[in-house]
């Protein structure tokens, strides 16, 4: 059984790996860490209210209210969640939304891990700007980018009037765009910057030496990749995996823009509600979404975490 | 001379740069209403930029517009953050009674502004249901259309007559499906005849959202907004659905199919579209001379020419004629202002949440 080592294990022994206590530095001493610690933590505890936990409280005190001709009714209710139990066509739809979702993760992990593999192990001089290329299309409005591959697969895209040209087909080809296969297409592009820098930080600090020690050592590259490289990697694709999967389930001017209208996905569903006025429905959606995201997190977190065998 | 920034330094430093852009925006408050200002909650189509910088040079008036999309949106954020920051606020049809109801809104006296005095068609300064007791109006109105079937004359063969074709397997992935409710609704109401759209039981609801589902699955996809529509119907996605015949032009002009329109037998939904005061409005006055501005005869001219749709303005009319566009004039039935009383007019529902909750389950059906 393979073991995630996150530090390198000391010369010297009996020490835990990274806790030797003549190398630490001095505002690391433990009687300034006991003076500072609550008031260190004050701003990183303030954004983290202001940003996250304020806004989740909103939703969750929302989700227990009701909406009556264009007003809020604060009388708390189970009425949203009810809803929610009470029909198929909301639990279906956040089915398909985590279904979506995981096919997106385990193809933009297909897409991101061979495309940093190849740029961490055999573009010494252009890795940052490979990556830097990767990551640019941040830099674009997502919209934008969204609208650019309608150019490119819709009916009058760059794809269909090529074939058409060409007289390989007379019609459009139907699959192309208002499908899955587009929603799922054009969510692995968005998605896939994150899986790459996610994959980069892993791949780049890998110890290569344990690879030609197991290939030396008469392991196939194949087999070398099964058993050293990948489950050294795992933190990186663990964090990939959260890193695409969570956007893709909140993703929404993607599937409205380019997916199957009879497919429909969560994200527009709650932003329907939301112009709607039904709040409070909305809230419990997205309250719903929430729990699910955390339990990912978790679960994430759970093996991601750096374990050291005693 | 090399100098090494330390971490700390640079963290200083972006705090102090962070602080200083902070306290730089409280220092200069966001003024909701300020002297020689019009706040106009309109939507984007009936801003003419340059028609607000002349109306600025001319007056010393700054109109700040401000977006808005659909009815229902609107008057929910409305309801929500208050009126008190806008001078005026535009709506369809009907809506203008529930921004009445509640209380949002004072009726204008139209035969006060002159140029709507002037250049309006007789007809819209006294629309059913929108006329006060006084012969005020709870808007002064500025576009209108029909909602009608327009379709592809290159791949429907039949004239439709009527709102069944939208069904029709054989246009399955063709069909036109907007995201806007209060303009679905009508059509199914009228499949199953019932006698208003907008006031459908529960029993009758849940017949209307079956019918909606079967025009989904008709559908490539859900458009957002006519734009999305044009541009569908322009590249031969869409070849029939709901809009109104200067739309149907505009399709041929953007260099798309020949298209054709016709009135379902059934009978069609519209809307009339204008402009409220907002109850004790803070720049009252600047607003009415607003209100003016854009109903001369060359603002409206520069607007409908770009929007092609019903004309509430004569003038304008009159001034697009003399122009040479006589073409965009009878397509959009802008000289027949009789055309308009012709149909019914959009509302808002009489249970919104009923009808929101019935719409999320159209949406969500497969």
């Amino acid at each position: 059984m393979s073991t995630i080592v996150t530090d390198p294990i000391p010369e010297e022994t009996g020490k835990p790996a990274g806790q030797s206590a003549e190398t630490a530095p001095s505002w690391a001493s433990s009687s300034r860490r006991t003076a500072n610690a609550p008031w260190s933590l004050a701003p990183a505890l303030l954004v983290q209210t202001m940003l996250f936990v304020a806004p989740l409280g909103i939703m969750f005190v929302y989700s227990f209210w009701t909406s009556r001709n264009y007003e809020i009714v604060p009388e708390w209710t189970l009425a949203n969640y009810r809803a929610f139990l009470d029909s198929w066509s909301y639990q279906s739809v956040l089915i398909r939304t985590l279904w979506t979702s995981a096919i997106i993760t385990l193809t933009t992990l297909l897409v991101a891990y061979p495309l940093t593999y190849y740029i961490v192990r055999y573009t010494q001089r252009w890795q940052k700007i490979l990556i830097g290329a990767v990551i640019l299309s941040f830099w674009t409005s997502g919209l934008l980018r969204a609208y650019a591959w309608m150019a490119i697969l819709g009916n009058g895209g760059v794809i269909n009037k090529g074939l058409r040209l060409l007289g390989v087909i007379d019609e459009p080809l139907p699959f192309l765009v208002y499908s899955q296969f587009a929603n799922i297409l054009v969510m692995t592009y968005f998605c896939l910057p994150f899986a790459v820098i996610a994959l980069y930080t892993s791949l780049e600090k890998m110890d290569w030496r344990l690879v030609q020690a197991a290939e030396d050592l008469g392991a196939s590259p194949s087999r070398a990749f099964l058993h050293v490289t990948l489950p050294q990697t795992m933190p990186g694709i663990i964090s990939a995996t959260v890193l695409t999967f969570i956007p893709a389930i909140g993703m929404f001017f993607v599937p409205i823009l380019m997916g199957d209208p009879n497919r429909m996905m969560i994200a527009p569903l709650i932003s329907n509600q939301m112009e709607a006025f039904q709040l409070g429905l909305g809230a419990a959606l997205s309250f719903i979404i929430a729990i699910i995201v955390m339990g990912v997190i978790a679960v994430a977190w759970h093996y991601v975490e750096p374990r050291v065998e005693e | 001379m090399k100098t090494h920034l330390k971490r700390r330094e640079l963290l200083k430093g972006a705090a102090a740069l962070g602080a200083a852009t902070a306290s730089g925006s409280l220092m200069t408050p966001r003024r909701a209403h300020a002297a020689g200002e019009v706040n106009w909650m309109a939507w984007g189509g009936h801003v003419e930029a340059e028609g607000i910088a002349k109306f600025y040079d001319d007056t010393g008036i700054r109109v700040n517009h401000i977006a808005m999309n659909s009815n229902a949106s609107t008057f929910a954020k409305l309801k929500l953050s208050g009126v008190s920051q806008y001078d005026l606020i535009e709506a369809d049809g009907l809506w203008t009674l529930q921004y009445l109801d509640a209380d949002m809104i004072e009726p204008i006296d139209l035969d006060s502004i002159p140029n709507v005095k002037a250049n309006m068609y007789e007809q819209f300064k006294h629309i059913p249901d929108l006329v006060t007791s006084d012969g005020k109006m709870l808007m002064a109105p500025w576009g209108w259309n029909p909602t009608i079937l327009v379709y592809n004359e290159d791949e429907v063969s039949e004239v439709p007559e009527s709102y069944e074709v939208l069904l029709d397997p054989k246009y399955k992935g063709h069909v036109a499906f907007s995201d806007q409710h209060e303009f679905m609704w009508p059509i199914a109401a009228f499949l199953l005849g019932y006698e208003d759209p907008f006031r459908m039981n529960d029993s009758q609801l849940e017949k209307a959202k079956e019918i909606l589902i079967r025009i989904k699955r008709n559908a490539p996809t859900i458009t957002k907004g006519w734009n999305e529509q044009l541009r569908l119907f322009v590249e031969g996605t869409i070849w029939i659905g709901m809009s109104s015949p200067g739309r149907a032009y505009t399709v041929t002009a953007n260099g798309g199919p020949k298209m054709g329109t016709n009135a379902p037998k059934e009978g069609y939904y519209g809307w009339i579209d204008g402009d409220m005061l907002v109850k004790d409005a803070a720049n009252r006055e600047d607003a009415l001379k607003w209100i003016n501005e854009i109903h001369s005869a060359d603002y409206v001219a520069t607007n409908f020419l770009r929007l092609q749709r019903g004309c509430a303005n004569r003038a304008g009319v009159e001034k697009l004629v003399a122009e040479g566009h006589e073409d965009i004039v009878k397509a959009n039935f802008m000289d027949q202002p009789e055309v308009a009383f012709n149909m019914k007019l959009i509302r808002a529902p009489e249970y919104p949440d009923k009808y929101a909750a019935a719409w999320n389950d159209v949406l969500a059906a497969t």
